[in-house]
């Protein structure tokens, strides 16, 4: 027997002239709808005789306690995260100079920081070589594989990937649970 | 249903408690019943309705004003419950002490009382055998009339999902009340039965 549509049940939500002749049409024939009907209309009815039930009377001046605690409570772990913040700068400030104190004469410190100057110093030269050697290489490369190239990574990466991701948004907006 | 909460407050409630405690005061009852309605336990309601206030205070200015006010606080509420009924996973049965302290006692008649409290209590017990998502959806159309849309909005699903989970709902609720109904009058018969 065909039942009614989940759309139009029993018309709670409002339907046609045309539906709701079919869905008593219906109810007359099935009796496990029309029983499931009145069922219903019993539920409905009780609902609606339930009234909004309201939370015990301190419940205004509890929840200000439980907020200013919370409030409270934050700003404790704020300032225990600056304070760790702090003490770990003032501990690497305190062992980088004892370790420049330490090392004053040796040869270490004026190593490190030669090091330091000809990285920086040669940074310009090698981002050039970097950028030489990349337009070397694909200067290599055929044009027509570039497109081919873009079109299997598309294709074995993003595509599955972005596919998946689509399924999966869409199935919980279907109210799928998560296995 | 409450009145929403003008600009100017809403602005000052975001930082201070105290300001935001005039919110508490004038939407606690929508936002406990609702959670009284998903969780089944007064003391927990109470705890979960505290928790809403307390994130939404803390999300006040990512409020949207073009939205109801109400309707974004039973939102809040609403997903608060859905994930805690997911953590623990087991039915509460007994609800009669609280409610005896809870329901208004503006009736005089204590036969009537009595009636509306069982009547709570079986709609009640039929509600926590409901999945969450399913009760979250009878819960906000019948005790708040919210719409296909306002409830799919609320609870960030599409409105087939909302049709399909309010069909089920009342599908279910039905076919448990019969249920019920028919336990209570084989009881009764059972009783009023002559011993030989």
């Amino acid at each position: 027997m065909k039942h009614p549509p989940i759309e139009t049940w029993f018309c709670e939500m409002g339907c046609s002239e045309v539906q709701f002749q079919d869905m008593q049409r219906h109810l007359e024939t099935c009796t496990h709808c029309r029983k499931t009907y009145l069922a219903w209309q019993e539920v409905e009815e009780e609902i609606k005789h339930l009234p909004l039930l309201a939370p015990s009377p301190t419940f205004v001046n509890r929840w200000e306690s439980y907020a200013q605690a919370q409030v409270q409570r934050s700003h404790q772990t704020l300032w225990k995260w600056v304070g760790v913040m702090v003490g770990l700068t003032l501990t690497m400030l305190v062992g980088c100079i004892a370790l420049l104190v330490f090392f004053w004469d040796s040869n270490l410190v004026a190593e490190g920081i030669a090091h330091l100057i000809r990285f920086l110093t040669r940074l310009p030269s090698t981002w050039l070589q970097i950028r030489y050697a990349a337009t070397f290489w694909l200067h290599e490369i055929p044009l027509y594989w570039l497109p081919a190239m873009g079109f299997l990574l598309y294709t074995w990466i993003i595509l599955p990937l972005s596919t998946w991701c689509y399924a999966m948004a869409k199935l919980a907006l279907q109210g799928a649970k998560n296995p | 249903m409450v009145a929403e909460p003008d600009s100017a407050l809403l602005k000052h409630a975001s930082q201070d408690v105290e300001a935001f405690s005039q919110i508490v005061a004038a939407y606690q009852t929508p936002v406990f019943n609702l959670c009284y309605r998903m969780l089944g336990d007064p003391q927990e309601a109470e705890d979960a309705a505290q928790e809403t206030f307390w994130r939404a205070f803390q999300a006040l200015h990512r409020y949207d004003h073009s939205r109801s006010f109400l309707t974004w606080l039973l939102s809040i509420a609403a997903h608060y419950c859905i994930d805690q009924l997911r953590k623990r996973r087991t039915p509460v049965e007994s609800i009669q002490e609280w409610m005896d302290e809870i329901l208004p006692g503006s009736s005089p008649n204590p036969e009537t009382q009595y009636t509306q409290l069982e009547e709570s209590q079986r709609i009640q017990q039929l509600l926590m055998r409901l999945e969450p998502h399913e009760r979250a959806v009878l819960i906000l159309r019948y005790w708040y009339e919210m719409s296909e849309l306002e409830m799919a909005e609320m609870l960030s699903i599409s409105t087939s999902a909302v049709k399909s989970r309010l069909h089920r709902a009342r599908q279910k609720m039905a076919l448990l009340w019969k249920e019920q109904q028919s336990r209570y009058t084989s009881k009764e018969s059972a009783h009023e039965a002559p011993a030989y």
